[in-house]
């Protein structure tokens, strides 16, 4: 399951900053000035199931979870959205 | 969130509209009815403590045919989005869906957004906030988007329009 720690560390090892939406945390995932996806964190009080990020932003769950939780690297990130024609820059 | 329902006038399914009237403090009431003129009623609790929101004007769905039982109403369309500069061109249809921990994920499949909320209709109103969220940070830099944001960002104007 991806939580909304994993929204955040998918963030952050991607260089985005979450900014405030409309009562909660929104992630613009933007790579040399395209934008990908983009998904919202709640802020529940107990761990919520983020699982729905992962279709934002072009991943498979378990894909997700490999870029929050390593092994997965920004740049395999990009090389997948090319494969799934959704990065266009180069 | 638990969902009561008897019998409706339309068989299986029973429409309703969420009205910020008729919330009271323990969570919503409905009423509808019958074809032979007796009124019906449906009620929906707020779970784990969650309060009761004001301005959702929802239609949904419910499916009768398991009465006293938990049911999800699915589906349920946005018809307005209230306190927001925007209007709703298009009925925005959402799926919900129960998420491991309990909790409900709020879908509009056709832009790919989701939000998630501990009731349904506190991940519905999360959803409207992050469909005009998207909205309007795709717009901002409509010149900078990739293909999926492209077409999300052309779904959504399908759907909801600012107000002028």
């Amino acid at each position: 399951m991806l939580s909304a720690k994993d929204g955040l560390q998918i963030a952050a090892k991607l260089g985005m900053n979450p900014k405030e939406g409309r009562g909660h945390a929104r992630v613009a995932i933007v790579i040399k000035g395209e934008y990908v996806g983009s998904y919202g964190i709640s802020r529940g009080s107990r761990e919520q199931c983020h699982d729905y990020i992962a279709r934002q932003i072009g991943l498979n769950p378990r894909e997700a979870r490999d870029l929050s939780r390593c092994p997965m690297s920004a740049e395999e990130y990009q090389r997948i959205l090319r494969k799934r024609g959704r990065l266009t820059v180069r | 969130m638990n969902i009561h329902s008897q019998n409706s006038s339309e068989g299986r399914y029973a429409r309703f509209e969420w009205k910020p009237d008729i919330i009271t403090s323990v969570g919503w009431r409905f009423s509808w009815k019958q074809n032979d003129s007796s009124v019906s009623t449906i009620s929906f609790r707020p779970s784990g403590g969650s309060s009761v929101p004001a301005g959702l004007w929802t239609q949904i769905s419910v499916d009768t045919s398991s009465a006293a039982s938990p049911i999800l109403p699915e589906p349920c369309r946005i018809l307005g989005l209230y306190g927001e500069p925007y209007k709703v061109v298009r009925e925005i249809p959402v799926s919900f869906r129960r998420a491991e921990l309990g909790e409900f994920i709020a879908t509009f499949n056709e832009a790919n957004i989701s939000f998630v909320g501990e009731s349904m209709a506190e991940a519905l109103n999360g959803l409207k906030a992050e469909i005009l969220d998207t909205f309007e940070e795709y717009e901002a830099n409509e010149s900078h988007l990739g293909p999926e944001p492209f077409r999300q960002l052309a779904v959504l104007r399908r759907y909801i329009k600012p107000e002028k």
